[in-house]
This record gives C-alpha cells, structure tokens and sequence, in this order.
C-alpha cells in the first residue's frame, strides 16, 4: 500500500529538475556548517534511491563546504574520504569554501583541495582558527571571494594576513579581513590584487588615515564595509574624491562622531547610492558635515540609513534638511542589536 | 482577453496581464498574435489552474524575474526559505494540490510560483530524519542493504553534528 501511495504522489512525478531545486532549498542557511548527516545534502542521499540519484547528480547542492579537521574523536581518514566525494560530487561548480584550520592542518586541507584548484570559481572563508592561510592560498588561481579573520592567538599580530594577501590571483574581487586591530600598514603590503578589489570589508580599523590609504589603494571599489574604533584623533585630511564606491556602510564603536565628521570633510563620493551610519550608542554623524559632504559629492544618494542599539537621536528638522539636498532620498533610523566589536 | 481550456475540460477567462506571468502563455500568445481561440493546457486541471490564477492575480503587475535568475541564483545566495505571509496562506493546501501547484508551475513557467511551491516542500523537509521525511511522502525505503551499508560508510564521516 504504502509503495502505491510512494508511487502516485506528486513529488515521486515531479521530474527530477524541480526535485533539485526543492533539494537546494533544504540547505542550511549559514554558509560555515559543518557538515551534517542530518542536514541536506547529505540528508538527502540517505532517503530513497531516487532521491539518492538525483541528489548526488545536483553540483549546485554540493558547492559549499565547511572543512574543519576534527582529530578530537575522529579519524582523519573518514572525514577525508567524505570531503573529498562532496568536492568531486560538485563536479566543477564553483565552490564556496570555509576553511577552519588549526597550526598542522593546513597541509592535509590543501591536499584535499588540490583536485579542485582550478573550479571555475572559489570563494573561501577562513574560520576564526586559521593559522597559516598562505599555505593554503597557494594554487586558487580562480578565487574570487576571501574572508580572513584572525586566529585564537594572534590578537594584534596578525602578519598572516598581509602574507596571504600577496600571494592573491588578480581574479579576487571581493575581500573580508576581519583583525581586531588592523594595522594600516599592512595595507601597503598588500600589492597589485587590491587594485581589482570591488567589495571590501575589513576590520577593525583603529587610524582613521587608514580608510583614505584603503580608497587610494582601491580605485575600483563599488562597496566599502568598515568597521571603526579610532585610537587615535584623526589627522587634518586632504580632500579626497573616490568616484565608483556605491555601498559605504560603517560600524563603529561610541563616541567617535567628531572623527567621523572631519572624515566625511575631506571625503567626497560621486557614485555613492547607499550610506549606512551604524553606532553602538545610537549617536550619528555630525549632521553639518554629513549634509556638506551629501550636497559636495553629488551623488545619486538613495538610501541613508542610521542605526545604533537605540533608535539614533536624528531630529525632524535634521531629516528634512537631507532630503532638500535629495528629495528622493530614503532615510530610515534603525534599532540593530549586531554585533559592535569583534 | 485569454481563454484557457484546462485537462477536464472547463474553460477560463483571464485577463491579459495576469495570465501572462506564466512565461509559457506569454511567449505563445506573442508567437500566434492576438486571437479567440482557446490555448489548451493538457497537463492542467481546472482545480489547479484556479489556484494559479489566484496567484497569478495576486501578483499582478510585479515584476518578472529576469532569465538569468537562476544563474545569480548562487551568487546572490538566494536559499532563504522565507516565503511572504500571502503566498504562505495562498500555498496552504494539502499536499497533492501542492505538488500540482508545483509541476503547473513549472510547465507554465511560472518562476516565482515555483520557487514558493519548492520553498514549502524545502520546509517540510528540514530538520526531519530519513524515516520522518519517507513517512510525510509516502516514499518506499527502496535501498538494498548493501546500499544501506555504503551510504552509512559515506556519511559516518558527518555524525553528531
């Protein structure tokens, strides 16, 4: 009886194209899982024959993988054996990679990951553990996407991070540092890849030149993320224009409004379409600076959005004096409970 | 106005710009011009074809997502399950309609239809067991043990996590 009900039911006679994207809608939403055999995709292999062939005929379900190796009470064999039949059931399709990584362990990722090195597109993030990312960065000649955040021990001193960068394809487009004090020279260090960046995120950035050495640096940039936690007063700077950034979003930590409004003094940004204000205490930029810096750019500013763990303080008369500048101009004030350091 | 003729055959009535959400009626009614005659839906009951108007009604006049959907589809990394609460009222239905729902969708080329219906079934199948998810189905265990055995042997590997 129950192989009849199996038989006529809609989802056995869905062919097997919409069986795969309602199998790409089952995975979780996090990009960093480990994976789980209890979690698609390798949830699915174990229902039922056919779900079993079209599964492991899906590259797409297989594109992501967390690779951790986990020696606590494992076996690297197994776990060596299971990651790399995800990577060749992927079968070519760009990867999207987390790589969590101890001091030993970065050669057997990498002899994991050599078969697939040349997959049209990668995109890898580091977890929080990494140590030595350059060896493992050797050989993604398609890499497109890096996140890089720093390791368990190395608060302050994270000269992984400039080693890595250096030995970046010019494919890299989009770039996510993530260091709890990201010190502005490293940024020279870097070399020619920053040229082709068009997304950067980068944290914590402690010297407020730092953000006009990063645009220099940067002349394709279409989105900036910074996050902010001045150490020191901010210098008289020069003015400076950047004309492709789009997407300027700030996090900082209170009381650094002041240094904020002489950056947006010197700052202009023709292109800009997007500017997120975010302080931890709600408080926003200096409104004087903000408004010149609007009226001095020119910009095509459609959304403009200040956020803080209260409802920051922006008055009525404040708001209309930017939207006369735009009077298309989308403002939203936003209570936002993320995260405010690293 | 666009007459449709579904597998049991009753004919519907439906405003040009409605039934023009589903790719395929659109791309016919632009090859054979404007006309009376009716467009045939074999593969489309009329119980189905009224929930696909309902939607198709619903979401009129917004816009169609483009052809290269699919391919930004990763890049944008568009899985979340979140579905609007009308179209979660609307795709509330059991679970036969539903999967109508989904395969009418899919021959009419209705991609936001789709994506709601395969988003649902994505939903009901989270967070289940192998034994849970062939009971909600009705699907046959129809490994061998030798099958049984490999697929054990494949994913040991990702246990307790």
């Amino acid at each position: 009886m129950s192989l009849h009900k199996g038989v006529v039911s809609g989802l056995w006679r869905s062919p097997p194209e919409i069986l795969s994207q309602i199998f790409y809608h089952c995975l979780p939403e996090s990009d960093h899982q480990l994976p789980s055999e209890l979690q698609a995709p390798l949830l699915l292999t174990g229902v039922c024959r056919r779900w079993r062939a079209v599964a492991v005929d899906t590259p797409s379900i297989w594109s992501r993988l967390s690779v951790k190796v986990d020696l606590s009470h494992r076996q690297w064999e197994p776990q060596a054996f299971g990651y790399d039949l995800w990577l060749k059931r992927s079968r070519g399709y760009p990867l999207l990679l987390t790589l969590f990584c101890e001091e030993t362990d970065a050669m057997k990722i990498r002899s994991l990951l050599q078969p697939c090195i040349r997959q049209s597109r990668h995109s890898v993030t580091f977890g929080r553990e990494v140590y030595q990312p350059e060896l493992l960065l050797h050989d993604l000649p398609a890499l497109q996407e890096l996140a890089i955040q720093e390791g368990r021990n190395s608060y302050g001193h994270l000269p992984v991070i400039p080693r890595s960068i250096t030995r970046l394809p010019r494919t890299l487009r989009s770039l996510k540092v993530v260091d709890r004090c990201f010190i502005t020279m490293r940024l020279t260090s870097f070399g020619p890849v920053m040229t082709h960046l068009t997304n950067f995120d980068i944290a914590t950035l402690q010297q407020p030149g730092a953000i006009f050495h990063l645009l220099q640096l940067c002349p394709n940039l279409s989105s900036l993320k910074i996050y902010v936690r001045f150490g020191y007063r901010l210098e008289d700077l020069e003015s400076f224009p950047h004309l492709k950034i789009q997407t300027l979003h700030i996090r900082r930590q209170c009381s650094l409004a002041g240094d904020l409004s002489s950056l947006f003094n010197a700052l202009s940004l023709s292109s800009l379409r997007v500017l997120e204000d975010h302080c931890n205490n709600g408080v926003p930029c200096f409104h004087e600076q903000l408004r010149a810096f609007l009226a001095r750019s020119r910009c095509p500013l459609q959304n403009l959005v200040f956020g803080g763990w209260n409802i920051p303080a922006v008055t009525n008369l404040e708001l209309e004096e930017y939207l006369d500048i735009i009077p298309s101009l989308k403002i939203r004030l936003e209570e936002d409970h993320t995260q405010y350091s690293y | 106005m666009v007459h449709l003729v579904t597998s049991d055959n009753v004919e519907f009535v439906v405003d040009k710009e409605v039934v023009e959400r589903s790719v395929l009626i659109k791309n016919m009614l632009e090859d054979v011009g404007e006309t009376d005659q009716s467009i045939p839906l074999a593969n489309v009951s009329s119980a189905v074809l009224r929930k696909v108007i309902e939607y198709c009604e619903h979401h009129r006049g917004e816009p169609l997502p483009s052809a290269d959907a699919d391919q930004n589809q990763d890049e944008t990394r568009k899985r979340t399950t979140d579905i609007s609460e009308w179209d979660q009222k609307f795709i509330t239905v059991d679970q036969e309609m539903l999967f109508e729902i989904i395969l009418a969708a899919n021959y009419l080329d209705i991609k936001s239809l789709l994506d709601v219906g395969c988003k649902t079934v994505a939903n009901m199948i989270k967070g289940k067991t192998p034994d849970e998810i062939r009971r909600l189905f009705n699907i046959v265990n129809d490994f061998t043990p030798e099958e049984e055995a490999q697929i054990k042997k494949e994913n040991e590997w990702a246990e307790d996590r």
